[in-house]
């Protein structure tokens, strides 16, 4: 993160152009930047770590592990 | 010191223990507290408000039941305060944020009632970051919060005023929020005991949400009996939440004494990647030099990387909370302060895929943590932020270009955990050079809080970092 290099997907003129398209108001171009800065290292990190999404992967996966990796069932105590 | 510093400085525990006992009555505790805050006012702005009146009227109730032969519950009479967001019907909850300044909620948050209902008095809404977005502690439409170790320092946020409060004897605990590491980072930097819980292990219902899918309440305390008792209360299924785990809640008070011998902590020696500074790293190796004296075994184990994590639990709370806002956004957007402001508005631009591939690839992250970890000890030790509290001056970075390396700075070792969902706790490590505190985290698989505050509980009977208490100017 705080990587400053260019990002493919992100710059101001896109950002301005998206807010005010899809959210229906407008940034400044100082705005645009600085939200770009904070965004394309975030997006860039995300980006690498998404290639293991699995077809048939879906958030709810998250509560089943959480469960069945409980400290009570991983001891197997009914308590 | 005084009696009523005395009264200040007993544990949540130690005052529960004299009021029950008829050593002092809840309304000398309250008097003491209450005078407390009005010195510590001025120089840490914990409170964005104070009930001094309506909570010596309950404490007085509270009085009265006990001469009764009453008892209200394990926190009969005990002074508490909250970060400004668990409503309580009629009461302003301000949130920290200027749009909910006049904010009086129509319904109380299931952690308030709970509380309540073990006798437990509120003192008032205590100071916090915007919206619960910002690990410093900085608060421009309420003021600063200010570390009661040294005052040009930060007290970590976002329940600022929740660890500075505790930690200069104000009130005997606090909640605060955690959606990535809110809880813990005050915890760590004012010299307390902070329990952000599995996901789901507290109910959510009448807290102001930054995250749906991250957002977790705990406790802030001085010792870890404290921090167990707080959390024992508020833990537990909630008809209210749907998202409240129906796992049964353990007695968190009795592990705290439990034996550790044989048990396994793991250290990985890369911190998942980040280094923290000397003296933390120094803190953590002493701490695992009185683990091996208790015959707890330490094993190395290898942590996946944070920095991706970090990544994917952005991707979620910004989502989320931009989801949250973006009415406001559009319509009050001045009524935020900048860095704010933009931390949340990134979330907007955030593709549906990519935060559905952050929530869908959780459980595969989860899975490989506890592969990795879980499979060969019982806790992981973990900074909980790798330097003591930094000046707010140096942190005060606005929405400049500085601002994701400072948040990183605060937040690289808690945020993944909240993406992983598991129990964390902070616990007091001791003192860096210039005397403010250092705290690492005990880190457990999932719904093992109880492994968390045994482990934290004999680690804090065999130091007295949480002992010490701060020195405030003009108060102490």
């Amino acid at each position: 993160m705080g990587d400053e290099k260019p990002s493919a997907t992100y710059d101001a003129e896109f950002i301005g152009a998206l807010i005010k398209r899809f959210h229906g108001y407008e940034v400044d171009a100082a705005d645009a930047t600085g939200l770009v800065g904070m965004l394309a290292p975030v997006d860039a990190l995300a980006e690498a770590a998404s290639s293991g999404v699995g077809f048939d992967d879906e958030p709810g996966d998250f509560q089943r592990v959480l469960h069945a990796e409980s400290a009570r069932a991983t001891r197997g105590s009914s308590s | 010191m005084s009696a009523e510093t005395r009264l200040t400085h007993l544990s949540l525990v130690e005052t529960a223990e004299g009021i029950a006992s008829g050593a002092f009555s809840c309304e000398e505790v309250t008097r003491a507290c209450l005078e407390r805050i009005e010195a510590a006012q001025p120089h840490l702005n914990c409170f964005i408000r104070i009930e001094g009146e309506e909570a010596l009227e309950t404490a007085k109730a509270a009085d009265r039941a006990r001469a009764a032969g009453m008892t209200l519950g394990p926190l009969h009479g005990v002074p508490l305060a909250h970060k400004d967001m668990f409503y309580r019907a009629g009461k302003p909850s301000t949130g920290g944020n200027l749009i909910q300044r006049d904010f009086v909620p129509g319904y109380t948050a299931t952690v308030m009632s709970r509380l309540a209902a073990t006798g437990a008095l509120c003192l008032g809404g205590l100071n916090m970051s915007e919206f619960a977005s910002g690990p410093v502690g900085q608060n421009l439409h309420y003021g600063d919060c200010r570390n009661p170790w040294n005052t040009a320092h930060a007290p970590g946020g976002s329940s600022s005023g929740s660890g500075s409060a505790v930690a200069a004897r104000l009130v005997h605990g606090a909640l605060g929020s955690d959606t990535g590491g809110s809880v813990r980072i005050p915890a760590a930097l004012c010299g307390l005991v902070g329990m952000k819980g599995t996901q789901g292990r507290v109910s959510r219902y009448g807290g102001m949400p930054l995250s749906y899918s991250l957002d977790c309440f705990g406790p802030l305390t001085r010792t870890v009996s404290d921090c167990a008792r707080l959390f024992g209360i508020i833990a537990g299924p909630d008809p209210m939440d749907a998202t409240a785990s129906l796992e049964p809640v353990e007695d968190y008070e009795a592990a705290v004494s439990k034996p550790v011998a044989g048990l396994k902590i793991g250290i990985d020696p890369r911190h998942g990647g980040i280094a923290p500074s000397a003296e933390v790293e120094a803190a953590i190796e002493a701490a695992l030099e009185i683990y091996g004296d208790m015959d707890v075994e330490i094993v190395e184990v290898a942590m996946p990387d944070q920095d991706e994590l970090n990544a994917l639990s952005n991707v979620i709370t910004r989502s989320e909370a931009a989801t949250l806002h973006r009415k406001w956004l559009r319509s009050r957007r001045d009524d935020y302060s900048p860095q704010v402001r933009r931390r949340i508005e990134i979330g907007l631009a955030v593709p549906a895929t990519r935060y559905i591939e952050a929530l869908s690839l959780r459980s595969h992250h989860l899975q490989r943590l506890i592969d990795a970890v879980f499979t060969k000890c019982d806790a992981l030790i973990l900074p909980s932020v790798g330097e003591a509290s930094p000046t707010l001056e140096e942190l005060d970075v606005g929405d400049s270009q500085a601002l994701p390396a400072m948040l990183m700075r605060l937040t690289g070792y808690t945020r993944p955990l909240n993406y992983y969902g598991v129990p964390a706790l902070t616990v007091p490590a001791g003192f860096s050079a210039s005397g403010l505190p250092l705290g690492f985290q005990l880190v457990g698989r999932p719904f093992d809080e109880a492994g968390l505050f045994q482990l934290a509980g004999a680690f804090q009977a065999a130091t007295d970092h949480h002992k010490q208490a701060p020195k405030i100017d003009g108060v102490d």
